[in-house]
């Protein structure tokens, strides 16, 4: 199938979804108190975007979720992606870190997100911690794996070419692995925003979680709708944003 | 080309052992490469041929012995000592050119020292107008080329080469052995080569050295001609000749016979 068609059939797809969302409110198939109609959204859309929600916009609260994910995420890739690569090319580090990553990487973060909260109190840092410690396992997992699969014989050519050491790391084993860390950092920026929003929806007096949760507590499903809506149109914008920068970042395809 | 390529090695009584379970690989090697030569090593498969090249690059230690280089043991992996490997192993986010680069430029030699030596390699191996090619663009042989070039970019004493015709396709490997021929001669630079084919190792070297199947040993050592006086000759003509002939299944009986 070329290109085109396969687009075409996509955007159907969902255009169809969206006319029998449309359809089954419009035909009065069930209460708009549980399904709100298409328009009732929108315009609650636009009041919660100019007006605000009790006092505070629709992008306050995105912003305020949108740092919380990027603090988070920053400073787990400045951590976890150079001791991934670490624990890739020393079998002692790896023996070290390993099983400290594995021994919490199974739990569902919200489970020591109480714990977080009990040291850190319900503002910005425990949710930072907390998506700090959701973003670090995916990020040094597969930032070491991706050095694993280096081609031994590659290292060894660089190696007979003089670079070794910190130079080694930086000039032949880092480009190696990068296609690798990238598809680290799309599946770790997806676990972390679905984090947050679990997060905000447990425990947050702002953000976009919060604002759905605190709709459901007035039944305002219109509001529901347009926080869940933008909650799927910000996560797909963040992971398109990281293939952007791979596809600027990482050109060349492996040999 | 102008640049020297000095040195020459030695090396004594040389054993090697796999990993566990530990099989002797490597009996008794001795062998003394000298400056300018090129030395085809032939033997058995799995007798050892890349166990003792990689020992001589310096990636695998010996069990015991020493390998000399210009007098001073072998420690490790350096760049005077060029491993080129079957495959190439070019670093594919890196231009032909930044690849055959690669080696001067990260021991922080100045691009002006090495640049007219990169060049040089460039129109040596024919792949000036892909210079700013990605490896993903080139074909097998050319990549090869690269490879070539690159590990000759460091001056190295010695070149030493792991079958590195054996993966491309019978007409490339014809061409790339005549390149290989040119290349040494231009260069005069020392070459250890590691091949399976003996008509290979007759028609590039000047020395050939036939080891045993493993452990590896010296079987015997024959000085060779033709790679120096072949050169009206195409390569054709000189690997049908009677005397090629001859010594290829002299070659090929002490193989055989082990």
């Amino acid at each position: 199938m070329d290109r085109a068609r396969y687009r075409a059939l996509s955007v159907a797809s969902v255009l169809v979804l969206g006319f029998a969302w449309w359809l089954f409110t419009h035909l009065n198939l069930v209460e708009p108190l549980f399904v709100p109609s298409p328009r009732a959204v929108l315009e609650s859309f636009i009041a919660v975007t100019v007006r605000g929600y009790r006092g505070v916009t629709l992008f306050e609260h995105l912003a305020h979720s949108m740092m919380r994910v990027l603090t988070g995420f920053l400073l787990a890739v400045v951590t976890a992606v150079p001791l991934g690569i670490l624990m890739g090319r020393h079998r002692a580090v790896r023996a070290i870190f390993d099983p400290l990553i594995e021994l919490y990487r199974p739990l569902p973060p919200l489970a020591y997100y109480t714990l977080l909260i009990v040291w850190m109190g319900i503002e910005d840092s425990s949710k930072i911690a907390l998506l700090y410690l959701a973003a670090f396992p995916p990020l040094a997992i597969s930032s070491m794996a991706a050095v694993q699969r280096i081609p031994e014989h590659r290292i060894e050519c660089a190696r007979c070419l003089g670079v070794r050491g910190f130079g080694l790391l930086r000039t032949v084993v880092f480009p190696s692995a990068l296609p690798g860390i990238f598809t680290g950092l799309r599946v770790a920026i997806g676990f972390t925003y679905t984090t947050l929003v679990s997060s905000e929806i447990v425990a947050a007096v702002n953000g976009i979680g919060w604002l759905v949760l605190d709709a459901g507590r007035f039944l305002r499903t219109d509001l529901i709708f347009v926080g869940i809506i933008t909650m799927a149109a910000t996560g797909l914008l963040l992971d398109r944003l990281i293939r952007l920068l791979e596809a600027l970042v990482v050109p060349w395809s492996e040999e | 080309m102008s640049h020297g390529y000095a040195g020459g090695l030695g090396r004594r009584r040389l054993f090697a052992r796999t990993a566990p379970p530990r099989l002797p690989v490597i009996e008794s090697v001795n062998l003394c490469v000298n400056q300018g030569d090129f030395v085809a090593i032939v033997g058995p498969s799995g007798c050892g041929k890349t166990t003792l090249i990689r020992i001589l690059a310096g990636l695998v230690r010996p069990d015991s012995g020493e390998v000399l280089d210009c007098r001073a043991p072998v420690t490790g992996a350096h760049h005077n000592r060029s491993l080129v490997f079957q495959h190439p192993h070019l670093f594919p986010w890196l231009t032909v050119e930044q690849n055959i680069a690669f080696g001067p430029r990260h021991r922080g030699i100045d691009r002006g020292d090495y640049q007219p030596l990169v060049e040089e390699l460039l129109a040596l191996v024919g792949l000036e107008s892909f210079r700013d090619a990605l490896p993903q663009q080139l074909s097998g042989g050319m990549k090869q080329r690269v490879a070539l070039a690159r590990a000759l970019a460091n001056r190295p004493h010695i070149l030493l080469l792991d079958e590195p015709l054996g993966a491309l396709d019978a007409l490339t490997r014809e061409r790339m052995q005549e390149e290989l021929r040119t290349l040494w001669r231009r260069t005069g630079c020392t070459v250890v080569l590691i091949t399976h084919s003996v008509e290979e190792a007759l028609y590039l070297a000047n020395r050939l050295i036939v080891l045993s199947a493993r452990p590896a040993r010296i079987l015997t050592e024959i000085a060779v001609t033709f790679s120096t006086n072949g050169h009206a000759s195409s390569g054709r003509e000189v690997k049908s000749s009677h005397e090629f002939l001859t010594v290829r299944e002299q070659v090929l009986e002490h193989i055989w016979s082990e």
